[in-house]
């Protein structure tokens, strides 16, 4: 009986000794707001005071599978990157209603986090706004339904989806541009003829949701026929899957919830139109071959912006993650940027 | 609410369980001492923890078929099938690194067959556990001054369903059993729900068996 307690006791104490948290250059917490726990890594040079803080695409993502790769291997070197779960996504967790699930309640979570790293680390910290993807929306109407333009230094948005509506109109334009090249080039042509024959019929004044479906999940697809990146340039691997906290089968079911939900917000909320809002220095980075969200978004957003300090680049030999398909450029084009307004 | 309702019928059905193991050492002709279960609890298969239990039997049913051919009986014996309901009482914790420290605490009804001619059992479980998982990195919260508050004890709870299949091989006179347990569960998760995986790797042995 007493060899078994000391197994059971020797067994409990290693299985909870297996939690790494916090170091000079890296740190791991839950940030509490109105009900949810957001999971949030912080990764790099710390001591550099200036931090960027990415937010990542979805609905339905996670903010640690950015944390990793070359780009983010460089950026770390000189600035602090802090990858965030969102509400509802990743190794987000908390005890909340449906109702709280909104695009409004995730950029007041958002907000507060921002005030919460500079009470954290600083208050004469940089701190710069990132998002790809729907993390492009999700920056973008922080930025024009809270104050935190008056915590931050910059705004760079990633191939971002602040307009759900545009981007379908846009994505079946590129579509059909694309596709064409492609054939025209003698390029995947048995791909790309039932492809174009599928999106030729799609009604871009009445888009339905099964064309919505087909499109972004054919943009992924798409994207990976063409020749993109360079295969060449090093790329770090994942983490072991037991200590990334996203592993959990409950998380990758969980975004599969929380998808529908913020994605009818997403649609319920185009931000085209409040974009002249935006008054803080705005970088926006496009990849040219970007299926998923064109870079259509990206010009129009760059000619709309409020702010008087903006920069547009359009990655030729990317798709919709211009930090994977040419990293080395990516970075370069973010370190000008922050040094720039740091 | 729905969580203090489980928690509150759970505690009732960890003390009528404790009574009627209690009653069961008293007065059962067949004394089976206090079984007990130790396993390794695999959330999703790659997260580790360690599980007790024990379980008292409700009910035996035993059903005994003879050979046609009597030469056959003769030389075979009877095949005997003991079919047990068994309520069970559980409790367990797990670690997923860099996220939280799960504890679960819980109970079940088992259906376990044995056959006499095999050493091989099969069982079907279906669960009921309350969870609560401790956050093992930092939870902090900022309040309105702009002051940073450290949320102690920091987690959440829910309420976890589960059905699972076992096998089991038994060895020796003191009736050692080794048993391999995946089951499937729906739990309680942010908004809504959602659904785990868990391989339990571990022996039942009795204790106090006379």
């Amino acid at each position: 009986m007493r060899n078994i307690i000391y197994i059971i006791l020797g067994i409990g104490l290693s299985i909870s000794a297996c939690t790494k948290s916090e170091s000079d250059t890296f740190d791991q917490f839950f940030f509490r707001n109105d009900g949810a726990d957001l999971f949030v890594e912080v990764n790099g040079n710390i001591a550099s005071k200036t931090f960027i803080l990415l937010l990542h695409g979805g609905p339905g993502g996670s903010g640690t599978a950015y944390n990793e790769g070359y780009y983010a291997d460089q950026l770390e070197k000189d600035y602090a990157m802090i990858y965030l779960d969102q509400r509802g996504n990743g190794a987000s967790t908390g005890s909340y209603q449906r109702d709280d699930l909104t695009l409004s309640q995730n950029s007041d979570d958002i907000y507060e986090f921002t005030r919460f790293l500079k009470a954290k680390y600083g208050q004469d910290i940089s701190l710069f706004l990132a998002g790809h993807s729907w993390g492009g929306l999700t920056s973008c109407h922080a930025l024009v339904n809270t104050e935190i333009q008056n915590e931050l230094k910059g705004w760079i948005e990633i191939d971002g989806a602040h307009d759900f509506v545009l981007n379908d109109i846009e994505a079946i334009k590129l579509f059909k541009e694309v596709g064409q090249a492609e054939i025209d080039s003698g390029f995947n042509v048995a791909y790309w003829t039932p492809v174009l024959e599928r999106v030729n019929q799609i009604d871009p004044m009445n888009i339905s949701d099964a064309d919505r479906g087909y499109l972004n999940a054919t943009a992924f697809e798409a994207e990976a026929k063409l020749r993109l990146g360079d295969p060449t340039l090093p790329s770090s691997g994942p983490s072991y899957p037991a200590y990334n906290p996203t592993v959990s089968l409950a998380s990758m079911v969980s975004n599969n919830f929380v998808n529908p939900i913020l994605n009818e917000d997403s649609y319920d909320n185009p931000l085209t139109d409040r974009l002249g809002e935006i008054t803080i220095p705005s970088l926006f980075l496009w990849g040219k071959f970007d299926l998923v969200v064109p870079p259509a978004l990206g010009v129009s957003a760059v000619n709309r912006i409020g702010s008087l300090d903006k920069g547009f680049a359009l990655f030729q030999r990317s798709g919709h993650s211009p930090m994977n398909n040419e990293p080395e450029l990516f970075v370069e084009v973010v370190k000008d940027f922050v040094e720039l307004y740091k | 609410m729905i969580q203090k309702i489980f928690f509150t019928s759970w505690i009732l059905l960890l003390l009528v369980s404790n009574s009627a193991i209690a009653q069961g050492e008293v007065t059962s002709s067949d004394d089976i001492g206090l079984p007990v279960r130790v396993a390794f609890y695999g959330d999703n298969g790659v997260n580790p923890g360690l599980r007790v239990g024990t379980f008292y039997k409700l009910h035996e049913n035993v059903k005994v078929r003879t050979y046609k051919s009597k030469k056959r009986q003769a030389k075979k014996g009877a095949r005997t099938k003991v079919i047990q309901y068994r309520l069970d009482g559980n409790f367990g914790f797990y670690n997923q690194p860099n996220n939280h420290f799960g504890l679960l605490i819980g109970t079940g009804i088992t259906r376990h067959k044995r056959k006499n001619e095999s050493k091989w059992n099969t069982a079907w479980s279906l669960e009921v556990n309350y969870l609560r998982r401790f956050y093992n990195i930092k939870t902090f919260e900022i309040d309105a001054n702009g002051s940073i508050n450290e949320i102690g004890l920091a987690g959440n709870n829910g309420v976890m369903f589960s059905i699972a299949p076992a096998l089991e091989r038994s060895f020796g006179e003191k009736e050692m059993v080794f048993f391999l347990k995946p089951a499937y569960q729906v739990l309680t998760y942010n908004h809504a729900f959602s659904i785990s995986a868990v391989v339990e790797l571990g022996i039942t042995f009795n204790l106090f068996k006379s």
